[in-house]
């Protein structure tokens, strides 16, 4: 062929056309409306779950509008005159409108996690997503067929409290303007929810691990962001604008329009305009989000295909062993019958090259396995995918930590708040996503019924499996209780040498001079620890007991999600309804309104860590909901929860086992 | 060994197990042949405790599947047809798992473990992490894992599906060494050939029925029709063929001859099967006899050997579940 021909043959290279079919590729909208949403749409249809989940939210916005009204009914008997009747029914609009309103915005984004967490980390479980390469759908049309998908779902949800809401603003006078807004920022959130959780599906293995992801990410984008923001103006010495904080924290909007609704004034920005920055702060988010899950899923196919191996086969392989290419052509030889250890590299196996032998990375020497095989894999299994994962994460975490301590100073109490809630709702969350997966997990890689066919007990096969799920947990408790630890040093220096560490940064006036004894600073950090462990413990046990009941992880990870909520949310929310004096009069007859309220609280580890920190290192009196108790009656009452939710958890793995058989497939 | 009176297995309106009946006795090789969703698998989930059937009676070593698990247990290894494995151990310690597990005595482990590996020929292979191996070696790691507590009863689901040819040949070897250790190997497979060299006994199971269960001598007997030979004639004269056609119909004891389109001078003789009356079968020079009469010459004559396969398409019908 001549040049001539050649060079009309293959076209020139452009780098402009390069970059225009790449932005084409990821930016444009096509694809929405595919072969996958098509697919995902209708196995939505089919699956049950999808029902009873629609059938969920509407109890729950159902229940929380038959409260209200039993609220008000109980308060309307209190009075007399019919005016007052009518007063007390108008009032309902608002407060129903504010309720529907922080159900979607907690229920439509959780739900968008939960559905859209198993979107991709599924199909590389079932080797589909191989299958999937063999068409011509590109990533960004599979990555927005899935987004697409989760949204028509989360479009029926929100039409559930439609007319609810429709009455509200009809008969009382609800203005239609808190009414969109609220509708704008739900969708926000929804919507970004839905397109981070994608993003994490692309990045795990696991459709347990996806919805932590995604719900670890939900909270970053709706309040981490605006916290950092937050701290930068802080270290800069400038005010945070505040119409900057409500657009990166949708929750802040939402109180915004909640005291809108509730009339009282004093807000700093105009809620709807706040609301609208909101759903563009969002959708930038779900934007960036949408690219970078394309791009990551358009490298992960390549892998996968390169591999041609089918399902999670060689990308996943290599990120747990760190194996290269090379050596797992040394094992595919090795595997036709050659010697591996025999196996030239490209450049030995030249004429007249010296073979070298090669020793595969991943052999190992064996360690003994115990006499409970199941506890001695669980716990020896790896906390992360690989080493340098825990490394960089520790270093992050301090490097942090560091930052705050630097800008607001350790034995500030303003920084030991944050710094413990947080770490107490990471704590919660990883217990509630992560250890629902541990035997629903061995039934999807089918390595369950090798190990039902033992002669291992149901006891050595969950008490295995529960504290290995519980060992895993350690670093968060850790970092907390390091914390602390360090705040009781700094206190003992400062008590001691009365001088300032890292030249005045890290404290202001000493915990002596506020007046802080150091039996308080010592009891902190063992008050932290009982008041995580023993919801980590429950949380541990209900999902080692559901993913043994459920055989999807992803539907036993959300059912002790549910668990952890209506225990530390909506249990909270009912005894606050419940200890409200006209209430309880009316259905105990009074004289346990404070015994509701105070012992909800005691057991919610996110207040008992609050009113720990505030004990601690304020006058030394501790807050049990409306009671007022010593440093001694608070640590009994602390222990004493403790106590409760050990053996609540272990209850919960009595019931495992004695279910065992009926669950495990196991037929004697 | 293994016993399954009138075992009934139901999912929702699917009978997966209908009356099924069964006995396999000590030392016997037993080749559990169906289509799929037949229901193999099921039953072998049955004997191994991982369902419960809806009725009737089934039982491992004269123990009751449904009262006595653990003891079944102990005494029977399963291997899945779909074999998962722990990608997050080493050959040694996956087996050292399963040997805990099915409390193998520590200081017996090791020896335990060394002739297992030996006998599976994974022994190069006992550092290697468990996801490195080929799907053929995770198979025979799988018959390692089964190996482990040296079980009586081994029950192998589909043992040799994906597997290359020489890793077939080696199953089949292992799993007729096995066979002459004395233990009882209930094996299912889609590869009839494998199973007709190495099984003593097989059952035919579709839609949930037992269809045969016995010898395979006695499987062929029974499904056999007449011998079938492939003859082929000296090209010359056109209408040879159909002379020697018109000849071999003259005997009775010839059921039809069928062309071959590519070769005209080719015939497929199918004769009838020896009669419930007595009549006897066709003898082979019978046709060289009604050839040479109608004035054709032979080539070549090919007597048809009756194969598994053959026996298996004339017992089931090939419905679906």
């Amino acid at each position: 062929m001549s040049e001539a021909a050649q060079a009309i043959a293959r076209p020139r290279f452009s780098w402009r056309e390069f970059w225009r079919a790449r932005g084409r590729d990821v930016l444009t909208l096509g694809g929405f409306f595919g072969a996958v949403f098509q697919r995902e749409v209708r196995a939505q249809g089919r699956r049950s779950s999808t029902y009873v989940f629609r059938c969920l939210y509407a109890l729950v916005i159902g229940a929380a509008l038959s409260i209200m009204f039993a609220v008000t009914y109980v308060s309307m008997r209190e009075t007399e005159s019919p005016a007052e009747h009518v007063q007390s029914l108008q009032q309902i609009a608002p407060i129903m409108t504010l309720v529907i309103g922080w159900i979607a915005f907690g229920g439509l984004p959780l739900l968008g996690v939960i559905f859209a967490g198993p979107s991709v980390s599924e199909e590389r479980r079932r080797g589909s997503l191989a299958e999937l390469l063999t068409t011509p759908l590109t990533a960004r049309e599979i990555i927005l067929g899935k987004v697409g998908a989760v949204f028509v779902q989360l479009g029926v949800f929100a039409l559930v409290p439609v007319p609810v809401l429709l009455a509200s603003r009809v008969f009382g006078g609800v203005d239609l303007r808190v009414l969109l807004a609220a509708g704008l920022v739900v969708t926000g959130v929804s919507m970004m929810a839905v397109t981070l959780t994608v993003l994490a599906s692309v990045l795990t293995r696991r459709a347990s691990a996806s919805i932590a992801s995604g719900i670890v990410f939900v909270l970053v984008g709706t309040m981490g962001i605006a916290l950092v923001y937050s701290l930068v103006c802080a270290s800069l010495r400038i005010n945070p604008n505040p119409s900057v904080i409500a657009a990166m924290c949708p929750p802040v909007v939402m109180a915004f329009l909640t005291a809108e609704l509730a009339g009282g004034g004093g807000i700093p920005v105009d809620p709807v305009a706040a609301a609208g920055a909101s759903l563009l702060y969002c959708a930038a988010l779900s934007a960036l989000a949408v690219v970078l899950a394309t791009l990551l899923l358009r490298r992960l196919m390549r892998v996968v295909g390169a591999s041609g191996a089918g399902p999670a086969l060689a990308s996943d392989k290599r990120a747990r062993t760190g194996r290269s290419p090379q050596a797992e052509a040394v094992q595919a030889a090795a595997s036709d019958g050659a010697n591996p250890n025999a196996i030239p590299n490209a450049a030995e196996s030249a004429p007249g090259a010296k073979p070298r032998t090669v020793i595969p990375r991943n052999d190992r020497d064996a360690r003994e396995v115990g006499d409970n095989p199941v506890l001695w894999r669980e716990t020896r299994r790896g906390l992360f995918m690989r080493p340098w994962h825990g490394w960089a994460s520790a270093g992050a975490v301090a490097l942090i930590l560091l930052w705050v301590y630097w800008q607001a100073g350790l034995l500030n109490e303003v920084v030991q708040f944050p710094v413990a809630i947080i770490g107490t709702i990471i704590v919660l969350l990883i217990a509630a996503t992560t250890t629902a997966g541990s035997i629903s997990g061995e039934r999807e890689s089918k390595t369950w019924p090798a190990l039902v066919t033992t002669p291992l007990s149901p006891a050595q096969i969950l008490m295995g499996k529960y504290f290995g799920a519980l060992r895993k947990q350690w670093p968060t408790p850790a970092i907390i209780t390091l914390h602390a630890l360090l705040t009781l040093l700094a206190g003992v220096y400062v008590l001691t040498t009365n001088s300032d560490i890292f030249g005045g940064q890290l404290i202001g006036s000493s915990w002596s001079q506020r007046g802080v004894p150091m039996s308080r600073l010592i009891a902190m950090p063992a008050l932290l620890l009982a008041t995580m462990i023993g919801p980590m413990a429950l949380l541990t046990a209900t999902g080692t007991v559901l993913s043994l009941t459920f055989r999807k992880s992803s539907a036993a990870t959300t059912a002790n999600v549910f668990i952890a909520i209506g225990l530390w949310i909506v249990v909270p929310i009912l005894a606050a309804i419940l200890s409200d004096t006209a209430v309880e009069e009316r259905l105990l007859g009074g004289g346990y309104a404070r015994l509701i309220s105070d012992g909800t609280l005691a057991l919610n580890p996110v207040y008992m860590t609050g009113a720990t920190i505030d004990g601690c290192l304020q006058d030394g009196r501790f807050s049990l909901g409306r009671t007022s108790v010593t440093g001694t009656e608070f640590m009994l009452a602390a222990f004493g929860v403790l106590v409760f939710y050990l053996a609540a958890a272990w209850g919960v793995l009595r019931l495992g086992v004695a279910a065992f058989h009926r669950f495990s497939d196991r037929s004697s | 060994m293994i016993e399954l009176a009138g075992v009934t297995k139901r999912y929702g309106s699917l009978t997966a197990l209908d009356s099924l009946t069964l006995s396999i006795g000590a030392g016997q090789i037993f080749g559990f042949i169906g289509p799929n969703g037949a229901g193999k698998t099921t039953t072998m989930k049955i004997l191994s405790c991982l369902i419960r059937p809806d009725q009737g009676v089934a039982k491992v070593g004269g123990l009751d599947v449904r009262k006595d698990g653990d003891a079944i247990r102990r005494m029977l290894g399963y291997m899945p047809d779909f074999l998962g494995v722990y990608d997050d151990l080493t050959v040694d310690e996956y087996l050292q798992f399963f040997a805990a597990a099915f409390g193998v005595p520590r200081k017996k482990r090791r020896a335990t473990i060394d002739a297992v590996l030996q006998l599976t020929d994974l022994t190069e292979k006992k550092r290697a992490m468990v996801d490195s191996l080929s799907r053929g070696m995770q198979q025979r790691l799988g018959v390692a894992r089964v190996l482990i507590h040296d079980p009586q009863v081994l029950l192998l689901d589909e043992p040799a599906s994906g597997l290359d040819p020489r890793a077939r040949i080696e199953m089949r070897s292992l799993l007729q060494e096995l066979g002459r250790m004395g233990k009882v190997l209930m094996v299912s497979s889609h590869i009839l050939s494998e199973l007709a060299e190495m099984c003593t006994s097989i059952g035919i199971i579709e839609r949930g029925k037992l269809l045969y269960a016995g010898s395979i001598q006695d499987a062929y007997a029974r499904s056999r029709g007449g011998d079938k030979v492939i003859v082929r004639l000296e090209p010359g004269a056109p209408e040879t063929p159909r002379r020697a056609r018109e000849e071999l119909l003259k005997d009775a004891r010839v059921s039809r001859i069928t062309d071959d389109p590519a070769d005209p001078f080719s015939l497929a003789v199918e004769m009838m099967p020896p009669g419930a009356d007595g009549s006897a079968r066709m003898p082979h020079h019978a046709v060289f006899d009604a050839i040479t009469r109608a004035g054709g010459r032979v080539v070549s004559f090919e007597p048809q050997a009756i194969k598994l396969e053959d026996a298996f398409l004339k017992l089931t019908t090939g419905a679906l579940q």
